[in-house]
């Protein structure tokens, strides 16, 4: 099968979509199908830039391909007759960041009408694609109430899970991922100050801007951690931090309202490391069952510090947590296999 | 430097590997690379609107230079436009004549013509335009300031450094 994936891309910047479109590209190759992928770039500051890049997408032609799995907002709406969609994201800033007030379209007559165009021209799209996927129970959920459509859940597979293995159960909680405020990691340097046991934290992973590496840094020096808590902060092969997870005695991730189950934790579960969470931490706690699989708490330094400590010193207990998380995610079944299957049945 | 290297589906297949090659010699270079790969067809009813497409995507600020690896790629604005034009066709009325050259209907010919007039105003407000043939050059002289080189050197001339062979360098035509 000839297969185009369509994904939008602001140039020189890299993230999550770009792996998942990269990673599907070569499963889908894998599986013995032609692929191609289209990259449109997304401009959306000004707001008013976003009619044109729509009409544009609209305009294009996908030639001689059988199928065409479409990931994001604008590319999405380039027409074909047998299109999927794979949705990682709607233009938010239209929908539930519009009704939070953190939206860059204003509030005005012009604004609400972009806002509008930009609704009707999803709602239009999705109408005319052959299947609806979302990557997450939240995705879906917008989609119910902002378009009234309904979806199948595909959540995005782990990438080159081989690479995780259960491994030595050191003496430290390994938190990877970004760094920045939404991720919380200095909730978890706060959290260190309060701990009784010598547990250690290894914060690795790259600072989307260099002050939020820095206030971490300040933060371990400020409260005197150096000893305990390891900084290290960059892009790490991934390597690197394969054997981080793989030698951890549990790892931590706290994002705020994250959309997915998340790499950070997906990664974990295939290590069989339990999940130190918390309770708005969105997606990750259908990941993650306090007890069972991790462990989570409210977003206070001192109730993480008291989960801290229980990881540590109840060393058999968290490694056994860490297996019933692996059990329990390979029991999920989300792999590239299935996902292949499901995407071009 | 951040080079955005732009390319179409139409020709893809055949310059997939000479794309890769560039961008892995650019980041030699010292270069930051990314690109952008947007669909084409051929079809005649659509490539009116489709050239009207690549006009209103705007990646003038996402790069200091943008090449246009194949056409209709070339469209797309940017202040600091390179166009590359390879031996076979350097320009997509090239493939539109192989195409539908035959066909002399008015519609047909009136498509033609908007074609070459989207491509001299596109080709015109490039920075520079590179060749790999003589004979090319010589066509595209008197609408961009061209250069011939010899196709393995386009990342020395695109970032602005000595090629290893000098012979290849990169001539001036125009």
């Amino acid at each position: 099968m000839k297969i185009f994936v369509v994904n939008n891309m602001v140039p020189f910047v890299r993230g999550g979509a770009e792996e998942l479109s990269n990673h599907l590209i070569q499963q889908l190759r894998d599986h013995g199908h032609r692929v191609e992928l289209i990259r449109v770039p997304f401009k959306y500051e000004p707001p008013e830039q976003i009619y044109s890049e729509m009409l544009a997408c609209r305009m294009m032609q996908i030639e001689d391909a059988d199928l065409v799995i479409a990931l994001k907002f604008p590319a999405y709406l380039i027409p074909h007759p047998n299109k999927v969609l794979w949705l990682v994201h709607q233009y938010r800033q239209a929908y539930d960041m519009w009704e939070a007030g953190s939206s860059n379209i204003p509030s005005t007559p012009n604004g609400i009408e972009l806002k509008r165009c930009i609704t009707e021209a999803d709602s239009d799209c999705f109408k005319n694609v052959r299947r609806m996927c979302a990557i997450s129970p939240v995705i879906q959920q917008r989609l119910k109430r902002f378009n009234g459509l309904d979806s199948e859940l595909l959540r995005t597979p782990l990438n080159a899970p081989e690479q995780f293995v259960e491994g030595e159960y050191g003496d430290y909680i390994f938190c990877g991922g970004r760094i920045n405020q939404t991720k919380r990691q200095y909730l978890l340097v706060e959290a260190m100050r309060y701990t009784s046991s010598k547990c250690k934290l290894v914060i690795a992973g790259p600072a989307d801007s260099s002050s939020d590496g820095d206030k971490l840094q300040e933060l371990v020096q400020r409260y005197g951690l150096s000893d305990r808590v390891h900084l290290d902060v960059g892009f790490h092969p991934r390597e690197k931090i394969a054997s981080w997870a793989s030698n951890a005695l549990a790892c931590a991730y706290l994002p705020i309202d994250e959309d997915s189950l998340g790499y950070v934790s997906m990664e974990a579960n295939q290590a069989a490391k339990g999940v130190l969470t918390v309770t708005d931490s969105g997606g990750i706690l259908d990941l993650v069952f306090h007890d069972e699989t991790g462990w989570v708490c409210e977003p206070d330094p001192i109730a993480l510090a008291a989960q801290l400590d229980r990881i540590h010193e109840k060393r058999s207990e968290t490694i056994a947590m860490g297996k019933n998380a692996k059990k329990r995610w390979l029991a999920m079944g989300i792999n590239w296999a299935n996902t292949i299957e499901r995407l071009v049945a | 430097m951040q080079i955005l290297l732009a390319t179409s589906t139409e020709q893809f297949h055949n310059r997939e590997i000479e794309l890769e090659s560039l961008r892995d010699q650019l980041q030699a270079l010292g270069a930051s690379t990314d690109v952008l790969v947007l669909p084409f067809s051929m079809e005649d009813p659509h490539v009116l609107a489709q050239l009207a497409s690549y006009r209103m995507l705007d990646v003038r600020h996402f790069a200091d230079c943008m090449v246009s690896l194949s056409p209709p790629t070339h469209m797309l604005r940017h202040p600091n436009k390179v166009l590359t034009f390879s031996e076979d066709g350097p320009q997509m009325v090239d493939s539109w004549d192989r195409k539908y050259g035959a066909i002399e209907t008015k519609p047909m010919q009136a498509i033609r013509n908007l074609i070459v007039h989207a491509e001299q105003v596109a080709t015109e407000e490039a920075a520079l335009g590179i060749c790999f043939s003589h004979h090319v050059a010589r066509r595209m002289q008197s609408v961009v300031n061209s250069v011939v080189i010899d196709a393995t050197n386009l990342a020395f001339q695109l970032v602005g450094k000595k090629a290893k062979n000098p012979r290849l360098a990169g001539k001036v035509v125009a």
